[in-house]
Formats: C-alpha cells, structure tokens, sequence
C-alpha cells in the first residue's frame, strides 16, 4: 500500500450535520479528557492544594507526590532531624522541610511491573488461544460449533466476587496464590472468550477463497495460515490486544481478592496508597498517571494497524 | 453490525456483574440505593457470612446471564447470517 487510501463516503454530508457531528465529538472529548486532565494536574500539586475549595487551578507545580510515591517516610521530631546531617538530594530536601525522613522505596515499582508482566504475558497468551480458536471456529466444520462458542463465552459470566473463592481454593492447591504465572493464567483464561468472540467476526469477514489459492499454489494449510490470513487479520488481531490489555490491566476484583503481596497489581495498591498517612491525593494522583502512561503508548502503537485495516476492509468490500 | 452488537453483549456482561467501581464509589450506599447485585453478593457473603445463600444468589446471577445472552446470542447469529 504505497498511496495513502483516505475513507470517503459517496454523499458528502451537509455542513449542518458536519457542525453537529463535530460538537458531539468536542462534548464527549471533554468530558473523557477531563477527569484524566484533573487527575494528571493534581500529581503535581501539593498535599494541601490537592484538597483546597474552592479548587485550585492555577498553583505553583511540585513533585511532592512523585516522591512520595516513591518512598517511604517516617515524620520525626525536630531535634532529631537537626542532629541530622544535611540532606544529600533534591528529593531529601522536599521530604526534610515536611519534618520528614526518608525510610526507603516504597513498593510501587514492584507492583508497576508485576501489573506490566501480567498484562503484557495475559494479553500475549489470550491472544495467540484467541487468534487459533478463532481460525478454527471460523473455518472447520467444529462439531456443536455454536454451543461451544457460547460455553465459551459463559465463562465471563460469573461476577469475580463470586468466583474468587473457588479460584482461591483451587490456586491454594495447585501452589498458584499470589505468584504471578496464576494471576497470567487467570486473566488469560477470562479473556479468551472475549478473544475468540472478536477475532471470529474478522475471521469470517475475511474470504475464505484467499487461503485456499494460496494451498493450491503449494502451502501447507499453517503456511497459508501464516502468511495468508494473519496478515488480513492484523487490525483484528491489534483491537483485541488492546481490549484485552485493557481488561487485565484495570482488573481489581480478583486481583484485590486473590493477590496479597507477591504478584499484587496496581489496582488494588493504588487505594493502599491513600491509607498510608493521611489522604495523600497528589500520591495517588502520580501513581494513577504513571499506571495510565503504559496503555496510553500500547494503544497509539496499535492505532496504525486499526486504522489502516479499517481502510483496507472498506477498499475490500 | 454484527460487531456493534458484539460490543454490546459483552459490556452488557461486564457491566450486569459491575463491582470495582460501585464497590470504590459508593460500596452500595447511603443505605441500599447503589446496591447492585455483586455488591449484595458481598455484603451477604463477606459482612453476614451467609455463605450458602450468597452462593445461590450468585447461581441466580449466572443463569439470568446465561438465559439472556443465549437468547441474544441467537438473534445475532440471525444477523450475521443475512
């Protein structure tokens, strides 16, 4: 694809409908924008500005709650912090005018990369089961293909709370609770079915007469499958990804219920956060931007390949 | 279509057994007037450690899911096949 192939429609629509089309699209920017806006703005407030009211919008920024994110502090008497030697780092600095002392890291980077290592493998995982369960619904001739895809799809159905119990008992077992593997299997196994069900709709739509010309000239039918449909199926194949990560990575019922210590992800450490010394919003402020950052660029990496298969189809049909 | 009405069962799903945010939000309050069925579901099980009837609500919970996805899954398999 050497020109760039823009989406039309054959009736150009009227200037009125365009006007309000746009302002739709402007209102509901906003009011997703926003909060995100509110929350990336109170990271870099202080503790005291973050709970002003009326609210505060313009203020003087700090990094007060990056660092207390990242640490972990103890409040001291004056005298002791005199007989102190004088701080070191910036950051010392900061957490010494609030008569504080620095105690350690605090726990978020283990917890930021226990949430990227479960929702990269589990997303990794449910799609690969989801792309060749898909291909197969789509294309052989499964006995009692539909009931399947439902039993499938019934796995989703239970509320987590719901379920946790058994699951605990079952990973209490197997040696699973709170290891990372289980918390991967977990997510994978709820996002299957969500999986399947997509990739199977970009299955059907794509013809079936491609891999089969492409057997006749000499694949095998993995071959084909390689090279032939994986290729069409890629802008399914990255919306699922997405959607999936999404899921794994927001998930909080069975991850406050099922993880302790070990594999705990960031949803449930984010609320811990606020209990820690009084309400410190800026903290959690912080921790929810930089948790927010990770989706953020594997959505505008995957946003090519949607939009260029959203073309594609149209150009196909 | 057919992927427009996917989109709608699944977060019909998602959103029918919701529990982390009213549980953050509100956790069923003031009183009862935010409690959805997830969150009875866990105040009977984990505050009245009513095990056996939080257990059945959760079986009625899965068999309302099942009994209208099933039938939505048939009018969307109608769809697709027009």
């Amino acid at each position: 694809m050497n020109t760039p192939v823009t989406a039309h429609s054959v009736a150009e629509p009227s200037s009125r409908s365009k006007l309000i089309a746009s302002v739709l699209v402007v209102t509901y920017a906003v009011i997703t924008i926003l909060p995100l806006l509110w929350i990336f703005l109170t990271g870099f407030k202080t503790p005291p500005d973050s709970i002003a009211y009326p609210p505060r919008i313009l203020f003087e920024p700090s990094v007060e709650g990056y660092v207390n994110l990242f640490t972990t502090r103890s409040r001291q008497t004056p005298e002791f912090l005199a007989s102190l030697p004088p701080p070191q780092t910036w950051y010392e600095r900061l957490v010494r005018s609030r008569n504080m002392v620095i105690g350690g890291p605090s726990k978020v980077v283990p917890r930021f990369l226990n949430s990227m290592i479960i929702g990269f493998g589990s997303t990794f995982l449910a799609v690969c089961f989801g792309t060749i369960a898909a291909y197969a619904f789509s294309r052989f001739r499964v006995p009692l293909a539909d009931d399947l895809l439902f039993f499938i799809l019934s796995t989703r159905m239970m509320p987590p709370i719901a379920v946790a119990i058994p699951i605990y008992l079952m990973f209490r077992h197997l040696g699973l609770s709170d290891t990372k593997l289980g918390m991967i299997l977990l997510y994978t196994a709820v996002n299957v079915s969500l999986a399947v069900w997509l990739l199977k709709g970009f299955m059907d739509e794509i013809p079936r007469e491609y891999e089969e010309a492409a057997m006749v000239d000499g694949y095998t039918r993995l071959q084909a499958f390689f090279k032939v449909v994986l290729p069409q199926a890629t802008t399914g194949i990255a919306a699922t990804a997405i959607f999936c990560l999404i899921f794994a990575w927001n998930e909080y019922a069975f991850a406050v219920l099922l993880t302790s210590g070990e594999a705990q992800t960031m949803p449930p450490f984010i609320p811990f956060i606020i209990g820690e010394g009084g309400q410190d919003w800026p903290a959690v402020a912080a921790a929810t931007t930089i948790f927010f950052i990770p989706i953020l660029c594997f959505t505008i990496l995957l946003r090519r390949h949607l939009l260029r298969g959203i073309t594609f189809g149209a150009v196909r049909k | 279509m057919p992927f427009l009405m996917l989109a709608i069962l699944f977060r019909a799903i998602e959103n029918f057994k919701m529990f982390d945010m009213v549980n953050l939000l509100t956790s069923g309050g003031p009183g009862s007037t935010t409690e959805v069925a997830s969150i009875t579901l866990k105040r009977e099980a984990f505050e009245k450690w009513r095990t056996g009837y939080s257990s059945a609500l959760a079986i009625i919970l899965f068999v309302t899911v099942f009994g209208a996805a099933n039938i939505y899954v048939k009018a969307l398999n109608r769809v697709k096949q027009r």
